[in-house]
């Protein structure tokens, strides 16, 4: 920390012209990126923009394609996680990155554990287990550091997560999206934690989809969109708006088309439906034709509810009616043969083949229709998948491209298309536009609307809540396993969604 | 994000769809360079030992390889769906100890055949069984197998040898036309039925399906588990028809007959371009890395290397082609792959 | 610290030890013979040369990995030993070169998988068939036997032996629960890419987890060679099974991350008296071949049973 006055201006990480490629994708493109000692410096961009691909490249989780990297003014070549690590830079992935097997104090000093002896490496495991339970406590966690980690909620693993990034001196300490998983308590000690730090001359890169918190948190703030740096801005010569329409590319509010009117007809109903402790007790019906929209925060059982419709992981009890006949739904198979379909929130690694061609991914839901007496009919395959790429616009060259070339749009589209194969009455989306940049989206949202007018009858979940509120004719919010509140079309803003999701009497 | 895939960064070299054409020009080129490999080692023992493309040896060539090609096949079915089964040898070994059994305490040759080929069946289900109830990986269940098969043939046999010479010779001694080996025809056969579901069939489709992404392939309907299940009843299957013919041919039995074959049977299919975590792979390739092996055999026993050395090389041989095939078509697809994986989990 | 750790992995392996009373109850009951006290130093003497190897085999299941070549890395060294004490080398030079050689195997294996990133499984099955090839090449047409007093006096009675294996759990457990190398193990074992992005150099811990795994067959092979007082090559086949199957019978997880040396003495001991109260039994070995496999297979599955309940 002694060093720190002589290099206070100077900045801590400077990345010039990154250039990351994955197959299909141009994560980043030609970003340059700099951090100052003592600020927040917030990562924005929407979800597959790019902000976790650009710190995966600063810690050695992956290689650039291109580009440099500065650490403390020196130029740096990121071979191996180790480097950056060496020169204090810690790291809080999007993703969980703890090993679960193992108890909380060896997870938060995992590969900087103290040692006794320095040259055989020997730990002194007294010393370990005191600065672990110090550090949980001044995060007001109450946990043994003893205690496995499998054992731990997701939100204590995160916290978890952050103690370990805090446990030796760090001077830049990067944030994936921590408060993601992370109820307002623990969100205001993460916040105090970095306030404090900050005073310290720790830089902070803080990275995030919410614009709300750039304001409570940021001292400065780069906008990331469709792998581009789009900008870096003073936080006080930023407004929302500007903010907003730099983060998608374009003016709020036009990119959602009308829905045609629903019919009377219902399609679906549930009753009394539970899963587990994540979904306790929803009842709603959903009529031909109609959008039905179900949004709330993470963890709210949004996800959990629609696999459970799906027959992905059966509901523990409830009952489930199509067109008013009880039906039972065990399997994603049982699902197909009622006429649900069910395009999940993990489309690259639930919804595609990545390293298939599309015409092999439109034949996983489609393969038995198409194979009377166990021979596959290739030919009408081949043409059913032509149609599709046609009539959704899906951009590639052939259908013998891979799925995992496609962009997110596209790849959207083509989960679309495998399963508009199947002639489903009900289509559940889960995040449909979760990281598709704004032209995709639109097409998406297209789509949407001619199945409504086909007669077609779609459930969406979906965390962002301006599209929940602009494109479904009824939004209803989840929080805790419940349906907490019902709101019909564009009649909410964001802010009161929000409110509902949270509950209302808990916010502020 | 690019929507436009032919669209070039800047500082970026070539675009994605190059890349990927570049990739299937070397998974192509592997089965070249495999075939050209075949033809050096080939023309080298032919030069040293001219009696190499005698058509006797061709012929002893193509009989030796067949086992191993019909066992190989079935074990790319159970590869490309993510599988694979260590204990094909062991099960070899009890099959043909029973069958051999059988066959000398008077019991027809054609039931003898019948009841192995069915135990072969179950054994191969058994490994698969028990690793989806016990959530294990195959590989696992399958190793513990090994020990199973191998007591069961001790116990039966009492640790001898099984003859029964001249009682079941036609499958394995028949040479068509007095130069086609049957055996080989057989082989073929079972590389064309493998082609065939794996090209032609519902089945097939599932199997590169649950290979390559098992949670993709649930969600769109698909029963992983009855998939894999087929798979392990196919490759158990081809286990059986190789004891059968190997039986035939050799005229006895005893536990360890083929022991080792798992290790051809894998190291063929891989080096055939299937890799090892599934969902692709073609039967050609099998057939290639099978001749493979049967050509370096015959190679070595050409040049009369010591029976000890062979044993050596093919260890060596069959680790170095694999860790050659991974360094130069998997290793760009390999971190994809990885974090896909983790996705999974 | 050692033995409160030490302490902690008995605990753990409650379960076990359940097994292991178990199985010598019955035992007791059925088998007369068994009840013998010297039949105990038999089992104690026997139990020494499976136990030393499955401390090996502990650190590198214990890290995700795998090495079926232990057995042929056991024949290999013995079958080298045998030749260097008809050579009338000294014997702590004898030791210490076996203990290398059963080393350099476990490193090739290492460098093998980390560098071409060929699979565990198919690697050290391709090592198998090496080893046993040099094996019988080394070992053809040479009388090993008669070795001379000192050497013998390594395997002899239970005493030495037993103490051997202690310093040898005690070396491991040390490492395991007081080293970074040993800590590395359970990241590495548990998810070795939160490991890597820990900064933890994963392929330099593997390679010396597979150097362990072949030191310890080295040792295990000395014991065995001085016990029985002779050596060929065909000693140590499916020694890697039984030692696979007495780790994961102890209670570590065949995919990494949770375990201890500690278990895996008792997963041995079970093992040993299997074996032994089946052949007082009257049980042909054929048949205990096939008991081991299905105790595998039962172990693997007390395994997946206990991770779900605790992850
Ligand atoms: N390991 C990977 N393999 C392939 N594509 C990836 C990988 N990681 C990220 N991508 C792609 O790169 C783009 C940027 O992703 P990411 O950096 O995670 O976005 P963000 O963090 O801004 O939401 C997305 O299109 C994503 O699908
Ligand atoms: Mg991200």
């Amino acid at each position: 920390m002694n060093q720190l006055n002589s290099t206070i201006g100077a900045p801590l990480v400077v990345m010039k012209g990154i250039v990351k490629c994955f197959p299909g994708v141009i994560a980043l493109n030609q970003v340059d990126f700099e951090l100052l000692p003592g600020e927040v410096h917030v990562l924005l961009g929407e979800n597959g923009a790019g902000k976790s691909t650009l710190i995966k490249v600063l810690s050695g989780a992956f290689p650039a394609d291109s580009g440099e990297i500065f650490i403390y003014g020196e130029k740096v070549v990121i071979e191996s996680p180790e480097v950056p690590l060496k020169k204090g830079l810690r790291f809080i992935y999007q993703e969980l990155n703890l090993v679960p097997q193992i108890d909380i104090a060896r997870n938060i000093f995992l590969g900087v554990e103290p040692l006794g002896i320095r040259k055989l490496g020997i730990i002194n495991t007294s010393t370990l287990y005191k600065t672990a339970s110090q550090l949980l406590e001044r995060f007001n966690i109450q946990l043994d550091p003893h205690r496995i980690v499998s054992t731990l909620s997701v939100t204590q693993q995160k916290m978890v997560e952050i103690a370990r990034a805090l446990v030796t001196d760090a001077r830049v300490i990067v944030l994936d999206e921590p408060t993601d998983v992370l109820e307002s308590t623990s969100r205001n000690d993460l916040f105090k934690v970095i306030n404090h730090l900050k005073k310290e001359g720790v830089g902070f890169i803080y990275i995030s989809h919410r614009y709300a918190e750039v304001y409570e948190l940021g001292d400065r703030v780069t906008i990331l969109r469709d792998g581009k740096n789009v900008g870096t801005f003073s936080i006080r010569d930023l407004t929302l708006e500007t903010m907003i329409e730099k983060m998608i590319g374009g003016k709020i509010g036009k990119q959602y088309p009308s829905l045609p009117a629903p019919q009377e007809k219902i399609i679906l109903r549930l009753e009394n439906f539970y899963k587990g402790t994540v979904v306790q007790g929803v009842d709603f019906s959903l009529r031909k034709g109609e959008l039905l929209g179900i949004t709330g925060l993470m963890g709210a059982g949004k996800t959990e509810l629609a696999r459970a419709i799906a027959g992905v992981d059966p509901p523990t009890s409830g009952s489930l009616y199509i067109e008013d006949e009880k039906v039972m739904v065990r399997t994603p198979e049982e699902a197909i043969r009622h006429g649900i379909s069910f395009l999940t929130e993990n489309r690259k690694t639930e919804g595609l083949i990545l390293d298939q061609s599309l015409r092999n991914n439109y034949g996983l839901p489609n393969i038995n229709r198409l194979s009377p007496f166990g021979m596959v009919k290739i030919k009408k395959m081949n043409d059913e998948i032509d149609f599709y790429m046609k009539e959704l616009t899906i951009k590639a060259p052939h259908r013998f491209t891979l799925a995992g070339q496609l962009s997110g749009g596209n790849q959207q589209k083509l989960v679309l298309a495998k399963w508009l194969g199947t002639h489903a009455k009900v289509i559940i989306f889960d995040e449909p536009t979760r990281g598709i940049d704004i032209i995709g989206r639109r097409e998406v949202y297209r789509i949407m609307q001619e199945l409504l007018a086909e007669g077609t009858s779609i459930l969406m979940f979906t965390s962002d809540y301006a599209e929940a509120m602009e494109m479904s004719h009824r939004v209803m919010v989840m929080r805790r396993g419940k349906i907490v509140k019902e709101f019909p079309r564009s009649s909410a803003s964001e802010d009161d969604i929000l409110k509902a999701a949270i509950g209302v009497g808990e916010f502020r | 994000m690019q929507t436009n895939p032919n669209v070039k960064p800047p500082g970026v070299g070539s675009g994605t769809l190059v890349k990927n054409n570049k990739y299937q020009l070397i998974f192509r080129s592997q089965w070249f360079l495999l075939l050209l490999a075949e033809f050096l080692i080939a023309i080298i023992t032919g030069i040293v030992n001219p009696r190499f493309f005698t058509i006797s040896n061709v012929i002893n060539v193509l009989e030796q390889i067949a086992v191993l090609g019909i066992v190989s096949s079935g074990m790319t079915l159970l590869i490309i769906s993510g599988e694979i089964d260590i204990s094909v040898g062991a099960n070899i070994g009890l099959s043909s100890c029973v069958m051999a059994i059988m066959i000398k305490s008077g019991i027809g040759v054609f039931p003898s055949f019948v009841t192995g080929i069915a135990l072969a069946i179950f054994s191969s289900f058994l490994v698969g069984l028990t690793a989806h109830t016990f959530k294990a990986p195959s590989f696992i269940t399958s190793l513990a197998f090994i020990s199973v098969f191998q007591g069961i043939a001790l116990a039966i046999t009492k640790g001898s040898f099984q003859t029964i010479y001249g009682q079941a010779e036609t499958i394995g001694m028949t040479r068509l036309g007095n130069v086609l080996p049957l055996s080989f025809v057989i082989s073929l056969g079972a590389y064309l039925v493998v082609h065939f579901i794996l090209a032609y069939t519902k089945f097939g489709r599932r199997i590169y399906s649950v290979g390559s992404n098992p949670a993709a392939a649930y969600l769109s309907g698909i029963s992983v588990i009855k998939t894999k299940y087929y798979a392990f009843l196919f490759s158990g299957f081809f286990v059986g028809i190789g004891s059968m013919v190997l039986l035939s041919r050799i005229g006895a039995a005893q536990p360890s007959t083929g022991s080792g074959i798992e290790l051809k049977a894998i190291g063929a299919v891989v080096i055939g371009g299937t890799p090892l975590s599934g969902g692709k792979g073609r039967i050609i390739g099998t057939l290639l890395g099978v001749l493979l092996m049967g050509i370096i055999s015959n190679a070595l026993n050409m040049m009369r290397v010591n029976p000890y050395y062979q044993q050596v090389t093919f260890g060596l041989l069959i680790i170095a082609s694999l860790a050659m095939s991974i360094f130069s078509s998997y290793k760009g697809h390999a971190r994809s792959e990885k974090s896909t994986k983790k996705a999974i989990e | 610290m050692v033995s409160s750790s030490l302490l902690k992995q008995f605990q753990r392996a409650t379960q076990a030890l359940l097994g292991l009373v178990t199985i010598n109850v019955i035992f007791f009951i059925f088998a007369p013979t068994y009840r013998a006290i010297s039949n105990f130093q038999t089992i104690f003497s026997q139990a020494t040369v499976l136990g030393v190897m499955a401390v090996g085999t502990t650190v590198v299941l214990l890290s995700a990995g795998l090495d079926l070549s232990v057995g042929s890395i056991l024949t290999f060294v013995a079958v080298s030993v045998g030749s260097m004490l008809n050579l009338q080398y000294p014997v702590w030079l004898i030791v210490f070169i076996a203990l290398g050689i059963g080393a350099f195997w476990g490193t090739v294996n290492g460098l093998i998988i980390v560098i071409t990133g060929v699979s565990p499984l198919i690697v050290t099955l391709g090592m198998m068939m090496i080893l046993r090839g040099f094996s019988e090449l080394l070992g053809a047409g040479k009388d090993m036997s008669s070795f001379p007093r000192a050497f013998r006096a390594l395997g002899s009675g239970y005493f030495i032996p037993v103490l051997i294996m202690a310093a040898a759990y005690l070396v491991v457990a040390f490492m395991l629960g007081k080293t970074r190398l040993g800590f590395n193990a359970y990241a590495i074992g548990g998810n070795q890419e939160v490991a890597r992005l820990s900064g933890i150099r994963v392929n330099k811990c593997k390679v010396i987890y597979y150097a362990i795994g072949g030191l310890m067959a080295g040792l295990a092979a000395v014991l065995l060679t001085a016990r029985l007082n002779f050596a060929n090559s065909t000693f140590g086949q499916g020694m890697e099974m039984n030692s696979i199957a007495a780790v994961v019978i102890g209670g570590t997880s065949m995919s990494g991350g949770i375990g201890g040396v500690g278990r895996t003495i008792i997963g041995v001991l079970i093992m040993t008296c299997l074996a032994s109260g089946l052949s007082h039994m009257g049980v042909g070995s054929s048949w205990q071949r096939v008991s081991i496999g299905i105790v595998i297979i039962l172990a693997v599955w007390i395994d997946t049973a206990q991770r779900k309940r605790t992850l």
